[in-house]
């Protein structure tokens, strides 16, 4: 990762030349006098931060001289640590200085804390921890362990034990797991232990009959598989998609209808609670049912005997045992009608798969429907103010219609359900409305108004179309646990992810974890407790921490640094409040052909409010490539324009790449921008050296050293 | 959440909080762990951290034209290696 380093470094070296030219030394009872004992390296960091103007009080330089003394690396690598961190308004303190210093420097990611995983069956020895875990009340577990005592295996003799308290027709399962992480600490290999347990409880024969009519599972087992039949023939290609969404909509909400009409009669019937849900539930299990009594007896129940609360407990408890089965089949490549029709061995689980799916595309279909209705609508404003209105309003029609469709693309759930077209779509269309709003600007509502209505009309024909793989993806993945999110963690290349795709694997690094956290609780600021937020990354890691094991102490260390690095990008991509630019840096996991590496991603960008300007700014990228070594590509954009900039020092690079620049060209112009000049050059890292990355947006483009093969079109080659 | 022509009451106090100064930063971190920790969410345990990164909203802050640019040169970078691969025990061109 030489030249990005170079690249990133330099800009304060050159800083260093400027402003240090008429620099003050320091002197060493200057750093006495704060109590530090004087070393060159710190009277070095004291004299560059002054140079850049930036104040330290006694207790920074403390964090300082302890970061310096104490963090791995050159003295000069150290001290732009130090620089970076204060132009970015890092805090600086020890803590921040390791964490941006990892970030820049370690060639090791956060994955690899992850990266190594097996699952193994539990110990025998931990089977009674685990019982305890669930909640299981001591009386059984005695019995449970006799039964063990016997020469029965653990798992066969809890699920026997609990589906007997059940009662007959029940049926339980366990299953549980020792997962394995081999964490690196240096050039240790430790390995860190975590049990799961999932446990599920359904009524796999006999579904108590008041309860069978109660769900009204006489009338909906025939729909439902009529609806696997047809999710067949939609896999078969005989059947659209949308006719099977159609038909699968319409079948929830008789089934939903069914259900409402029960339970309003039970509720009408004043029925109780059952005695003792919730106090003696199975816990963690995800799939649970309730044990009561001291000697674990379940409590009888009937239709007057439930309430709508507990029938609500009932359908979340059926809920998870279906993510549950699921997320087990998930794996195997089994199609949906498959999957469904292996997964449910029950009606009631089958019913909720069905449920749980159309429900989810249900409520995705609502939000594009909600996007297009506001969106039009300010395109609708933004059009009658151009007949004489207020010009201010028609922008503010128009920003606020690019913001939703930002805001559709990167927040909402519709990128994730349907397919990249619409996706890439929309991006299109909110570039095309920058586009009206700079016309608007310079006068030319003629044009403005071409490019609005081009837009209304994309936007009024836009179809919410749900991906056929996407929602396979989201019916396998419910149980996804915090150490299933591994794959999601990293960017497969070549495998076509998508703009929202990136942001999803950054987010699921838990670069963005605070952010998601505060939205979600500003979102639910009277309930608290129910505030969910999916895991991530850091989240496993601070998990890690927290729970420290002494036996794992070196696992928790491994955690700690790769926490670190994270929290080191989030702290190089805070907002610059102050500066009319923004950088960010990334270390993002890239699978390239099986082999997992470390690519870094440097942005710089003017700004635009708080939000970057995409038609002025740069992205370097730096990776290592299997067959021809380190590359750098910078990619600059001046009002759109491109410019791309691919360095190494293999000559078969650039054979290699040229024929895929075509392709490069129109996905570059179908996002907005207008394609610029390729030069290929070496690896120098003299000419490196006059690059300045953190005031690239200001600067004209680096000159290449031999002449650029382009013609005016932009990115046609001549080999 | 109340939301005028798709806006959330969200992004109106997270917007203010972004013009908010460092003190401001620390507070809001605070007051996230506080709320964090009733819902049982883990956050930076840093508050000035905490309150930096909960305003730097990547979703908000980073348009998506700048996500769809990493997202083309990736699939780039995959086409180059497959192709690299493909050409292993051909001839190598000569290095510059």
């Amino acid at each position: 990762m030489r030249i990005f380093q170079n690249m990133f470094r330099t800009n304060v070296q050159q800083q260093n030349t400027v402003q240090n030219s008429g620099k003050q030394q320091v002197a060493p009872g200057f750093l006495q006098s704060h109590g530090i004992k004087p070393s060159k390296v710190m009277q070095q960091a004291v004299e560059r931060l002054n140079a850049r103007g930036t104040q330290v009080g006694s207790q920074e330089l403390k964090q300082i001289d302890n970061f310096l003394r104490n963090a791995e690396g050159s003295d000069e690598s150290k001290l732009q640590t130090v620089e970076i961190a204060a132009e970015k308004g890092v805090e600086l303190t020890q803590e921040n200085l390791n964490a941006v210093h990892s970030a820049l420097n370690d060639t090791a990611n956060a994955q690899e804390v992850v990266e190594s995983l097996s699952d193994d069956q539990i110990n025998k020895a931990d089977w009674e921890k685990v019982m305890k875990g669930l909640g299981i009340p001591d009386s059984v577990i005695q019995e449970i362990k006799a039964d063990v005592a016997k020469g029965k295996d653990p798992v066969e003799a809890i699920a026997d034990k609990l589906a007997e308290k059940l009662g007959p027709g029940s049926t339980v399962s366990v299953t549980a797991k020792m997962t394995t992480i081999t964490v690196k600490d240096g050039d240790k290999v430790i390995t860190v232990q975590q049990m799961s347990v999932v446990l599920t409880a359904t009524f796999k024969q006999g579904v108590p009959e008041a309860l069978q009519k109660m769900l009204g599972m006489e009338a909906t087992i025939d729909q439902v598989q009529s609806l696997l039949d047809l999710a067949d023939q939609v896999l078969a290609g005989s059947l659209s998609i949308d006719d099977f969404a159609a038909m699968l909509i319409e079948a929830v909400e008789n089934m939903e209808d069914n259900l409402v009409e029960t339970l309003g009669q039970s509720e009408a019937g004043q029925t109780q609670p059952i005695a003792g849900q919730g106090s003696n539930q199975v816990d963690p299990a995800p799939a649970e049912v309730s044990l009561t009594g001291a000697e674990g007896t379940p409590t009888p129940t009937d239709a007057e005997g439930i309430s709508q609360a507990d029938m609500a407990d009932l359908l979340d408890q059926l809920d998870e045992a279906i993510e549950d089965v699921v997320d087990r089949l998930g794996a195997d490549g089994s199609s949906f009608a498959e999957l469904a029709a292996t997964a449910m061995g029950t009606p009631p689980v089958r019913m909720f798969l069905v449920e749980e799916v159309t429900a989810k595309m249900e409520s995705v279909r609502i939000e594009f429907v909600d996007m297009q209705r506001n969106v039009l609508s300010n395109l609708n404003q933004a059009l009658d103010q151009m007949e004489g209105g207020s010009r201010q309003e028609m922008a503010e029609a128009v920003d606020k219609a690019i913001e939703l469709l930002d805001k559709t693309i990167m927040k909402s759930d519709v990128p994730l359900y349907t397919d990249m077209k619409l996706e890439k779509q929309l991006i299109t269309d909110s570039s095309r409305l920058q586009e009206a709003r700079k016309w608007m600007a310079a006068g030319d509502l003629g044009k403005a108004k071409a490019i609005v209505m081009e837009v209304k009309q994309h936007i009024e024909m836009a179809v919410f179309k749900p991906s056929d793989q996407k929602v396979k993806v989201f019916a396998a993945g419910q149980l996804a646990t915090a150490m299933d999110m591994q794959p999601g963690a990293q960017v497969v290349a070549g495998q076509g992810a998508s703009a929202r795709g990136i942001m999803e694997i950054l987010s699921n690094m838990g670069l963005n974890h605070e952010a998601e956290v505060s939205e979600k609780l500003q979102g639910n600021k009277n309930n608290l407790m129910d505030t969910d937020v999916k895991d991530n990354l850091k989240v496993v890691l601070m998990k890690m921490i927290e729970d420290e094991d002494p036996s794992s102490r070196g696992a928790v260390s491994g955690a700690s640094k790769a926490l670190g690095n994270l929290i080191g990008q989030q702290l190089l991509n805070r907002l610059d409040q102050k500066s009319d630019t923004q950088t960010l840096f990334f270390n993002i996991p890239l699978q390239v052909q099986q082999e997992v590496k470390d690519m870094k991603l440097y942005v710089n960008s003017r700004k635009n409010g708080d939000k970057m300007d995409w038609e002025n700014s740069t992205l370097y990228f730096s990776i290592e490539l299997k067959e021809y070594g380190e590359t750098g590509i910078r990619i600059q954009a001046r009002d759109r324009q491109l410019t791309l900039t691919v360095k190494n020092d293999n000559g078969g690079l650039e054979s290699v790449m040229s024929p895929l620049l075509d392709g490069l060209k129109k996905e570059f112009e179908d996002i907005g921008y207008q394609s610029g000049p390729v030069h290929f050059l070496p690896l120098n890292e003299n000419e490196v050296a006059h690059v300045n990355h953190f005031d690239m947006a200001k600067r004209a483009p680096i000159q290449a050293s031999q002449k650029p093969l382009t013609n005016e079109e932009g990115f046609e080659l001549k080999i | 959440m109340k939301k005028i022509n798709g806006y959330s009451a969200y992004d109106k106090i997270i917007d203010d909080h972004a013009r908010s100064d460092v003190n401001d930063m620390t507070g809001l971190g605070r007051k996230l762990q506080v709320q964090a920790e009733q819902a049982g969410l883990p956050v930076d345990s840093n508050p000035r951290r905490a309150g930096d990164a909960a305003v730097s909203d990547l979703r908000k802050n980073v348009p998506p034209q700048l996500f769809a640019v990493v997202n083309t040169m990736i699939d780039l970078i995959g086409e180059v290696e497959k192709k690299a691969e493909g050409n292993e025990g051909q001839p190598n061109q000569s290095d510059k």
